[in-house]
């Protein structure tokens, strides 16, 4: 058997399910917000807010920069939320309006971010990280992994990382994420691709140039 | 199945997301091919490196006030669109339409009334259908919301079309005026809030705070401003009001939004 260099946690199959196939448990909420009830949309913040900041972090790698963007995200949901149509579930649509929050927040941050950035990556690069991690959770080295992954995570282009993001990490299906990023399923897929070929070459001294023996069988599986 | 075909599809192979007769396609070429099965493995690798940040817990880092700060954001006007952001879509929709130019003049004649009045209403034309759920789109005007939020919304005669909800526990205004400490999060954002709509009456509010914890409470307050980012405008607001009582207490907010973020 193959045996992944890291256990993929089971949670990321288990909610990665079909958008649109039971009753969307937000539009109550939702109705008692545009009838005007503020509290209503307190109430959605607070089922929310953790995914949307998750995933910001995820996109934009620092938690400060991932907070306002969260709450850019709640102030431009609250201002466009007369936008959202029934036919899609709300929670893409509030992943739509999370990802255009970080989207904008990196083309204003503009090149003085992207240096300050070049410096961090330059302070903190080259450091050893030990090649064969045990697990990502059980060591010191499991976060060093995660920092690593996350900073290269950086480097790709927006439009290769926001799916990528959303499909391993976040765990959305093909069809939702082309919602989201409003692009066809197929460009979803090759660009999920072509993250993975890009962040595999980043991170080669974590990634083994040789499949296990096995292989034949890993294949299979 | 050709090299090519094979290696552009391993990403959806390793993912499991293709039809079976492909899968046993690209297995035949897979017991022939070592380049593809190096490049399959490194897939599975960086793919389960990408997984260990989806276990970790992101969301720790998340003040608890969030959802407040939030709030307060929304209370001070933030997310108001201004006429065009709010209306930019239906307007669009409905000139496209060919009902909407013959009803412009008296649709923009009602846009007027309604911000001109600064009340919640619901706005229905019948060139706005766009929405399958209703004949007319509703829009709420949110903007003049400022009843107390201890304040069922059925007590205000402007709310006669809002629905009633129940409001969750919260402690009584004189509570969190003298201190309390927990919960008084809406009040604080109902209070910013107040300041940016009517600067007059908040610092009227000020002054009714008893003397002993009058202080306490305008620190309170102005973390609270200063933590959602609203201090330095709310600042600025009461000062812009001419309100003698002004300057003291903008200075309090000003100083403490100074203090850098946690
Ligand atoms: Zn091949």
């Amino acid at each position: 058997m193959t045996q992944p260099i890291l256990n993929r946690p089971s949670s990321l199959t288990a909610h990665r399910v079909a958008p649109v196939e039971s009753v969307d448990p937000d539009l109550e909420l939702i109705d008692r917000w545009r009838d005007g009830d503020s509290q209503a949309f307190e109430a959605l913040v607070r089922r929310h807010e953790r995914r949307v900041f998750g995933l910001l972090l995820r996109m934009l790698g620092s938690r400060e920069e991932a907070e306002d963007a969260a709450q850019d995200t709640f102030l431009n949901l609250h201002r466009h939320g007369h936008r959202f149509r029934r036919e899609a579930r709300f929670s893409t649509f509030l992943y739509r309006v999370a990802m255009n929050a970080a989207l904008n927040r990196r083309r204003s941050l503009g090149r003085r971010r992207a240096h300050m950035d070049a410096l961090v990556r330059e302070q903190s690069g080259g450091s050893a990280l030990p090649s064969v991690p045990r697990g990502p959770e059980d060591s010191a080295a499991g976060g060093e992994i995660r920092d690593r992954v996350q900073q290269e995570l950086q480097g790709l282009p927006p439009a290769l990382r926001a799916p990528v993001v959303l499909f391993d990490i976040e765990g959305l299906a093909y069809a939702e994420i082309a919602e989201v990023l409003q692009v066809a399923e197929g460009t979803v897929k090759s660009r999920i691709h072509r993250a993975r070929k890009a962040l595999k070459e980043r991170l080669r001294d974590l990634v083994p140039d040789e499949g296990p023996a096995e292989e034949k069988e890993g294949v299979l599986a | 199945m050709r090299h090519a075909s094979c290696a552009r599809r391993l990403s959806q192979y390793a993912d499991g997301t293709l039809p079976q007769e492909v899968c046993i396609r690209m297995d035949a070429h897979l017991a022939t091919c070592p380049e593809c099965r190096t490049e399959l493995s490194q897939l599975r690798s960086t793919i389960d490196l990408l997984g260990s940040l989806a276990s970790s817990s992101a969301s720790a880092g998340l003040p608890t006030d969030f959802g407040e700060q939030v709030m307060a954001r929304i209370s001070a006007g933030e997310a108001d669109p201004g006429v065009i952001g709010r209306f930019g879509d239906q307007w669009r929709r409905w000139m496209e339409s060919s009902v909407g130019p013959p009803l412009l003049t008296a649709a923009f004649g009602l846009t007027l009334l309604v911000l001109v009045q600064g009340v919640e209403v619901e706005v229905s034309l019948p060139g706005f259908a766009s929405s399958a759920s209703a004949g007319a789109t509703s829009i709420p005007l949110e903007t003049a919301v400022s009843s107390r939020p201890d304040v069922s919304p059925a007590a205000s005669p402007l709310a006669a079309r809002r629905r009633i909800v129940a409001l969750p526990a919260m402690p009584p205004l004189a509570a969190c005026l003298r201190g309390a400490e927990s919960g008084c999060g809406r009040w604080h954002a109902w209070h910013v809030g107040l300041g940016m709509r009517e600067p007059r009456v908040f610092l009227r509010e000020v002054e009714n705070v008893p003397d002993r914890a009058r202080e306490r409470w305008l620190d309170e307050l102005s973390r609270f401003a200063a933590h959602s980012g609203t201090a330095s405008v709310l600042a600025a607001r009461l000062r812009e009001s001419g309100d003698p009582r002004a300057h003291g207490v903008a200075t309090h907010f000003e100083q403490v939004a100074a203090i850098p973020r946690r």
